[in-house]
């Protein structure tokens, strides 16, 4: 053995612990600055699905029960002029069942945005101009009518206040690739609950 | 002077040019982050991960007739209008950069003129595997036109490397019509 090559080796011997400290300390480094933005990253898309069992879930301050999940729906009213649909898709409504045992959790629930999921991760946002298919109240918080409900006459039930205790209904109408309207799985996500969110068996 | 001082003052020079030298080649945090291109041609599908885009056709008028709306855009250029095809990958989403760069290097922004974002494929929510058919459209002088590239981003700002899509237009000018309409962007 040559004189360089044993030096070289007692400098490895020396430095020993110094390296093994190195082999932990860049990896620690690079986690420790980058976790934040992992984090953020992370936290920002619905990833975490919570399934609504049949006999209903609670969560975030409301009881939840199965969704009906209907394709190609009936306009609620008769005349319906949004009945012209894109080549290859499908027209979806969904009603939500939920109940809150004490009506401020409803301030909780608001903010909430109603999705279509398929089975490869890929969400449908709810339609906007659905009024013709839409005979509940929207969003998550129930209806709200100021107005005596004869007011109202036969459509008084699209407007009803969410009662304490009582389940009601809320409705959300979808336009999808007809490929997968059957595949298709409704889930309310919260920005705040993210990456969270709660998603309904068909 | 000895000779030895001679050695040491070339030598400071070397390290100064090199550093400065190295200061001025290396990229910036800039253009490490500049969009990435993606490359397509007028008429084929370009791939993004979050949207497919196609360029059907490229019109250009001195005016702009927008649907349901008067009276028609003057303009003290002219209104490029880019054809399209816009499908959404994997969730809604909408595209809010599109601009074009002429063969000189100046770019020009998508117009906004009122009412123009209710037809536009910028006020369009692009929804998975449904294409929507629409228009861009863009102020613009035509003789720019030829050799002029169509940048196309989902977002306009905190867009560090995401995917542009990048269609050089050709090299012939585009007829100018009087008065080109613009088509509302609809789902086909």
């Amino acid at each position: 053995m040559t004189g360089a090559r044993r030096a070289r080796r007692g400098w490895f011997r020396r430095n020993t612990v110094a390296l093994a400290t190195l082999v932990v300390a860049i990896p620690l480094a690079g986690w420790w600055t980058t976790r934040s933005d992992y984090k953020s990253w992370y936290d920002d898309e619905p990833r975490d699905a919570v399934d609504v069992a049949a006999g209903g879930t609670s969560y975030n301050g409301a009881t939840w029960y199965a969704a009906s999940v209907e394709e190609s729906p009936r306009p609620s009213r008769a005349g319906s002029d949004q009945d012209e649909l894109p080549d290859g898709t499908t027209r979806i409504r969904v009603y939500f069942r939920l109940q809150v045992d004490n009506l401020s959790a409803l301030d909780g629930l608001g903010g909430c945005r109603m999705h279509l999921r398929a089975p490869d991760g890929r969400i449908w946002d709810e339609t906007q101009l659905a009024d013709d298919y839409q005979d509940r109240p929207t969003g998550c918080t129930g209806g709200s009518d100021d107005q005596p409900s004869s007011w109202r006459g036969a459509a008084a039930p699209y407007y009803l206040k969410p009662v304490a205790g009582k389940p009601f209904e809320t409705v959300a109408v979808f336009v999808v690739p007809s490929s997968v309207a059957g595949s298709v799985q409704p889930t309310v996500t919260w920005a705040t609950k993210l990456p969270q969110y709660l998603a309904f068996p068909r | 002077m000895s000779r030895r001082k001679l050695l040491n003052a070339g030598l400071t020079l070397a390290v100064l040019v090199a550093i400065v030298g190295l200061y001025r080649l290396t990229p910036t945090q800039k253009d490490i982050q500049d969009p990435t291109a993606v490359k397509g041609i007028p008429g084929r599908v370009v791939h993004t991960p979050r949207f497919d885009l196609t360029v059907d056709d490229v019109r250009a008028g001195k005016k702009l007739r927008i649907p349901r709306s008067t009276p028609d855009r003057d303009s003290l250029t002219a209104f490029v209008v880019v054809d399209a095809t816009v499908t959404a990958n994997r969730e809604p989403m909408h595209i809010f950069d599109v601009r074009i760069r002429s063969a000189d290097g100046v770019t020009y922004l998508g117009a906004n003129r009122s009412g123009l974002d209710q037809v536009d494929l910028t006020g369009t929510e692009f929804a998975p595997d449904i294409p929507v058919r629409g228009s861009f459209v863009i102020e613009m002088p035509t003789d720019k036109v030829p050799g002029a590239t169509l940048l196309v981003m989902e977002k306009s700002m905190l867009n560090d490397l995401e995917p542009q899509v990048t269609v050089p237009l050709g090299d012939d000018p585009p007829a100018v019509e009087d008065v080109v309409s613009l088509t509302a962007a609809s789902d086909t």
